[in-house]
């Protein structure tokens, strides 16, 4: 028989890696035909944090997007990063590029104000112009400015940024600031549990991240689908777990070996296993993140398990304390259930 | 022992010297420098190595490099380049069906041989075509959604539609709106 049953479970996740420093950095250089060059250690493996630093980059220095080109992560060239973890990259990448950002401001405003022949301080930036507030005749394309900043002035329009999260690391009593903020993540999900096979089906998926402003809202639905995705072959069919037995497992130099080392068994979902998963974004400010963004990463598999665990035990009354939730498992508590 | 083989990569006559035991994969990757075929789990099971093979989509890694005197190869680098890109290439980019990007290729010519034979699938039929594929990133939603797009384009363009009409066509489809409403012709 099949039954129907519907779970929901919510997480909290830190922004930055917990109690540790954890810097990352980068260089801004604007070339004299106005775009620029972004090199930072900041590692874009598919989450989209070059789009959207190069994004940032375009928005501060009023540049079009194509203008800017992000090279990153390569250890022997690019300014360090810490790594591509703990949702930092956006957060943290993006405090670093805005910060050196600012500095091929100050050298565009100066080269600018000398320029127009007025202040630094009464100039501003405005869709690819630097302007000033109380004159609207003078202005200065922006790539104007750093040609005339490196050629005439003698100055390159460059900049190093670095951004430490902030951490008071936690100590032995429990006190202390772990992170440097946090994020917010929903699942609900309809599932249908055969009773006769054990089978768990996930049938709808509801997935809604709490990113801070969702720079690039595309990018956010991907986290959130292939996020629900990982998560629901977490739950009910992809396991790893040491091996080696007896004797070998108890000693002290156990070094275990994984299993299953490849993916014929570890099996990973298909387009066949695909719930309909609707993501929904829930835009927050956070005002110490570049332009108000958060992240919306790791987050985003973190509560479908537990979701489907709630929604199995709504429809037949077990609980999976040890996941995934393979019909075996699931078959053996029904019957001790019964018994 | 050395053996030449002959064979067409891309439409164009090629040949390598090849040994007896190495796979289409290795002759594409590490003989003709094939950038866009993809080395992943080596056995069969997750399709980045995907080419057409003759009109059929294989996996490069389990086929034989000998057994492919003569036949017809193409790789993602057939479809199109970044100035006019294929439909289906388009779709993928413009709908960010790919996010590290190491599946994509192989989608992409999944995709296409499938489209060449059953141009008009419905969405059951496309996640079939591609249940072949594995994706770690993305959780399927976009890949099979760009395919779609993809489809909806390539009718555009039979249609006699500007390609820039048509893309909003299929932008607007997706959006839940109908062809009618919009006033746009599909056949
Ligand atoms: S590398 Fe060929 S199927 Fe995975
Ligand atoms: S985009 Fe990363 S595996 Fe598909």
């Amino acid at each position: 028989m099949k039954k129907q049953g519907r779970g929901i479970a919510g997480c909290m996740y830190s922004l930055t890696v917990m109690n540790a420093p954890n810097p990352c950095s980068a260089y801004v250089q604007m070339r004299e035909d106005g775009s620029v060059n972004v090199q930072t250690g900041a590692c874009d493996i598919g989450q989209g944090s070059n789009t959207v630093l190069a994004m940032m980059v375009a928005e501060s220095l009023t540049v079009p997007f194509e203008k800017v080109s992000v090279y990153s992560a390569d250890t022997s060239a690019t300014p360090y990063d810490f790594g591509t973890l703990s949702s930092r990259v956006t957060y943290t990448g993006g405090r670093a590029v805005l910060a050196a950002c600012e500095q091929v401001k100050g050298v565009l405003l100066e080269a600018a104000a000398k320029q127009l022949k007025t202040r630094p301080d009464r100039l501003s930036f405005k869709a690819g112009m630097i302007v000033d507030k109380y004159d609207a005749q003078k202005q200065l394309p922006v790539a104007a400015a750093a040609a005339i900043s490196q050629f005439v002035h003698r100055k390159l329009p460059m900049g190093m940024g670095e951004f430490y999260p902030f951490n008071v690391p936690v100590d032995a009593q429990g006190h202390g600031e772990p992170a440097d903020s946090y994020y917010y993540h929903a699942t609900a999900v309809d599932v249908e549990v055969d009773t006769d096979t054990g089978v768990v089906e996930v049938k709808k998926l509801y997935t809604a991240v709490d990113c801070g402003k969702a720079l690039n809202p595309m990018i956010v639905e991907g986290q959130l689908e292939g996020g629900a995705m990982q998560a629901v072959g977490w739950a009910l069919r992809e396991d790893m777990y040491p091996y080696g037995t007896g004797a070998e497992a108890e000693s002290p130099d156990f070094n275990p070996n994984f299993r299953p080392i490849n993916i014929s068994d570890y099996a990973i979902a298909t387009t066949l296993d695909t719930p309909e998963i609707h993501g929904a974004i829930v835009e927050t400010h956070e005002g110490e993140g570049p332009f108000g963004a958060k992240a919306a990463g790791e987050i985003c598999a973190n509560s479908a398990a537990p979701a489907i665990v709630n929604a199995i035990h709504d429809a037949v009354g077990i609980w999976i304390s040890d996941l995934p939730a393979t019909p075996e498992k699931v078959l053996k508590l029904l019957r001790d259930q019964q018994s | 022992m050395k053996l030449t083989i002959r064979f067409k990569l891309n439409g164009k006559a090629v040949s390598a010297a090849i040994t007896p035991e190495m796979t289409l994969l290795t002759v594409l990757k590490d003989v003709m420098l094939v950038n866009s075929v993809k080395r992943a789990c080596v056995s069969g099971e997750c399709g980045a190595c995907t080419v057409i093979v003759d009109g059929k989509a294989m996996n490069a890694c389990l086929i034989l490099a000998m057994t492919i005197e003569d036949k017809n190869v193409e790789t993602l680098e057939n479809l199109g380049a970044p100035d006019r890109l294929h439909p289906l290439q388009k779709a993928f980019v413009e709908m960010g069906a790919s996010q590290c990007g190491f599946c994509t290729p192989g989608f992409i010519m999944a995709a296409k041989a499938f489209l060449d034979e059953n141009p008009d699938p419905t969405e059951e039929q496309i996640r079939v075509a591609l249940s072949g594929n594995l994706c770690r990133c993305t959780g399927y939603v976009k890949p099979v959604k760009a395919v779609q797009q993809a489809i909806q384009e390539m009718k555009d363009i039979e249609s006699g539609l500007t390609p820039v009409q048509a893309i909003q066509g299929a932008a607007r489809i997706m959006q839940g709106h109908s062809a009618e409403e919009l006033n746009i012709q599909i056949h």
